[in-house]
């Protein structure tokens, strides 16, 4: 009954912003569709035509219209093909929607025709980055910081890289230059406590604890284990419940730690805990 | 034609409607889908780590991670990939098992060998520096019982591990290979590394068996080419088993040696899928494509098992997680 209910609820949510979405498609909808019968460049200097369609493609792409932001940007390469600017736009569009192969293609290209600028490093760096090729992914982001030494997307872009090849000390220093620009990055936090707790550096992690509250069950964990805090007071009622289980164990309360696992279990979630929580307590005697 | 035009134009507006709807409603769901995901994917990452801290404080307690590799000739490359991504996400591997090509590998790294002269052994070898191989000599071989010998191979092996001993490793390791005469598989524990890893990797038919006692070996991918029953006996508690695998429908019988390895990579493939069920986790590097012979691909393959090994890394933590969660639980980790 509940779920016929979450349905309905949810139905009658997505009617109410489809009319709306209708209201404002139908708006100008007939000028747009008379206009575009018409050839919409007719009468416009070559020159005009690129701008245009690049234009187009700007908007389609700030809207996440993929497939309308290629034929927009397409047509702009039919007028001129060794267009920088464009091939490193397709080469954004391409990436942002998913198409690896095709975006390390323009962007190759978009660098060929003499664009050196950050932001072409940084979208080759991220491609290659989401297809587990690091090592290709730090050159790009290497090169992308040279252009710009103080960007903090592409510094949290190699901080990550370096976390995720277990470069831990490397991810360290990354984090603190972020934080020294800005000393609330949660992103930096997170990595830099993460790998402090992975090189079981507790001490120096204590440090940066309690800044942020996204890290609190980070920060509850070095305090449980430098015994600052006791861990059934820790760890909060979320996914977390896993790590209290697992210190009431350790200090021989199997009553307790099946207590907390019975209403972790009961989520019914698919997450890491949930899964563990369910075979620990079919463990515990 | 021009309100033939305005027609189709209301048409395909019309079935925009229907299609924005269900559009708005997609959007929707995967927002709320994302946002849980997200929230969700962080504090798993968080505990995920967490707990993998604790794992690797078990130290004596700790249990056993197996590592079996493979054959595969040019394909194990691919295992170079996997080491990486285990040493880069701090997966202990306690004992390594081999076949063939992972033999190779698994033998060489558990002398202590670095990623990195592994990848340089891939970029420097050839068929010249393992093999007695000259136009003259394939032509023989075709024309009477003249074989390729390994003898290269093991001198090879030889120049970069020297005369170390299966208990001079750093990581206990063994390697298979195949009695030609009984079809017996013959485990290598013991006795001198080089010469087990050499006999592990006689291809039948190309290369000549490796007198053995009174024993003639050959590769052992031919009666066991993934060896997870050795790794369990070896005491381990967790195998990570990782499978070069062919894509057999690539096969286009153009040459007598290739109809050969197809030949060998169908058996294989039928031994290893038994095998293959009694791992914890596998990892299937895609490198289908790849022929044994074709040792100039190694940078595609290192690769293939490097994207493998990361899309699969907290998987594989996971399973270990979940299979040993008890122990961490009963066991205070200090550091």
């Amino acid at each position: 009954m509940a779920k016929i209910k979450t349905i309905y609820y949810w139905l009658t949510v997505c009617l109410i912003i489809f009319s709306v979405d209708i209201f404002l498609f139908s708006y100008d909808g007939n000028e747009i569709l008379l206009r575009e019968i018409q050839d919409p460049t007719a009468g416009m200097l070559k020159t005009e035509k690129i701008e245009y369609y690049t234009q187009k493609g700007d908007s389609y792409l700030k809207k996440s219209e993929y497939n309308s932001a290629i034929v927009a940007y397409k047509e702009a390469l039919k007028l001129k093909k060794k267009n920088p600017e464009v091939v490193f736009k397709l080469g954004e569009v391409y990436r942002q929607a998913e198409i690896d192969t095709e975006a390390i293609e323009y962007y190759t290209q978009a660098v060929k025709y003499g664009i050196n600028r950050a932001e072409v490093y940084l979208g080759f760096g991220m491609t290659y980055k989401k297809r587990f090729n690091y090592e290709m992914a730090e050159k790009q982001f290497d090169k992308a910081i040279e252009y710009d030494k103080n960007n903090i997307q592409i510094m949290k872009e190699i901080m990550d890289l370096y976390y995720r090849q277990g470069k831990y000390d490397k991810a360290i220093i990354t984090a603190k230059k972020i934080l020294s620009i800005n000393g609330n990055d949660g992103n930096a936090l997170n990595i830099l406590i993460r790998s402090q707790i992975l090189t079981g550096n507790f001490t120096e992690a204590k440090k940066y604890a309690g800044i942020d509250t996204n890290t609190k069950l980070m920060d509850d964990y070095i305090q449980v284990k430098i015994n600052a805090k006791k861990p059934e007071e820790s760890f909060g009622d979320g996914n977390g419940r896993i790590l209290k289980a697992i210190f009431a164990l350790r200090e021989n309360n199997p009553r307790y730690a099946k207590k907390i696992l019975e209403t972790l279990i009961e989520s019914k979630e698919n997450t890491l805990s949930v899964k563990l929580g369910k075979r620990l307590y079919s463990e515990i005697k | 034609m021009q309100s033939e035009k305005i027609l189709n134009k209301h048409i395909e507006t019309n079935s925009f409607f229907v299609f924005g709807f269900l559009r708005t409603f997609i959007l929707i769901t995967a927002i709320l889908l994302s946002g849980i995901s997200t929230a969700h994917s962080s504090e798993e990452n968080i505990i995920r780590d967490i707990l993998w801290t604790e794992f690797l404080c078990l130290k004596e307690s700790r249990p056993k991670i197996a590592l079996v590799l493979g054959g595969g000739g040019a394909r194990g490359f691919s295992h170079i990939g996997v080491l990486k991504v285990l040493e880069e996400n701090k997966i202990p591997v306690d004992i390594i098992v081999g076949t063939s090509a992972g033999a190779l590998i698994g033998g060489l790294y558990a002398t202590g060998m670095q990623i990195t002269e592994l990848e340089k052994i891939g970029r420097d070898i050839g068929w010249d520096k393992i093999s007695n191989v000259s136009s003259m000599k394939i032509i023989r071989m075709f024309t009477n019982e003249s074989l390729l010998s390994t003898n290269k191979l093991e001198t090879y092996l030889k120049f970069h591990i020297g005369e170390k001993r299966f208990d001079q490793t750093k990581i206990p390791f063994a390697c298979i290979s195949c009695d030609i005469k009984t079809g017996e598989r013959i485990v290598f524990k013991e006795g001198e590394l080089a010469f087990a890893m050499r006999a592990s990797a006689t291809v039948p038919g190309v290369f000549e068996p490796v007198e053995y006692r009174h024993r003639f070996l050959i590769d052992g991918g031919i009666v066991d080419n993934l060896p997870v029953d050795i790794a369990k006996v070896m005491g381990a508690d967790f195998i990570l088993a990782v499978y070069p695998k062919v894509d057999s429908s690539q096969f286009e019988a153009s040459s007598v040696l290739k109809t050969l390895v197809q030949a060998i990579n169908i058996q294989g493939e039928s031994l290893t899928s038994r095998q293959l069920i009694n791992a914890d986790f596998a990892l299937i590097p895609n490198v289908g494509d790849v022929s044994i012979i074709e040792l100039h691909r190694f940078n595609e393959c290192i690769e293939a098992g490097t994207v493998t090994a990361r899309k699969s890394v907290d998987n594989i933590k996971d399973k270990i997680l979940e299979n040993f969660i008890k122990l961490i639980a009963k066991t205070d980790g200090k550091n």
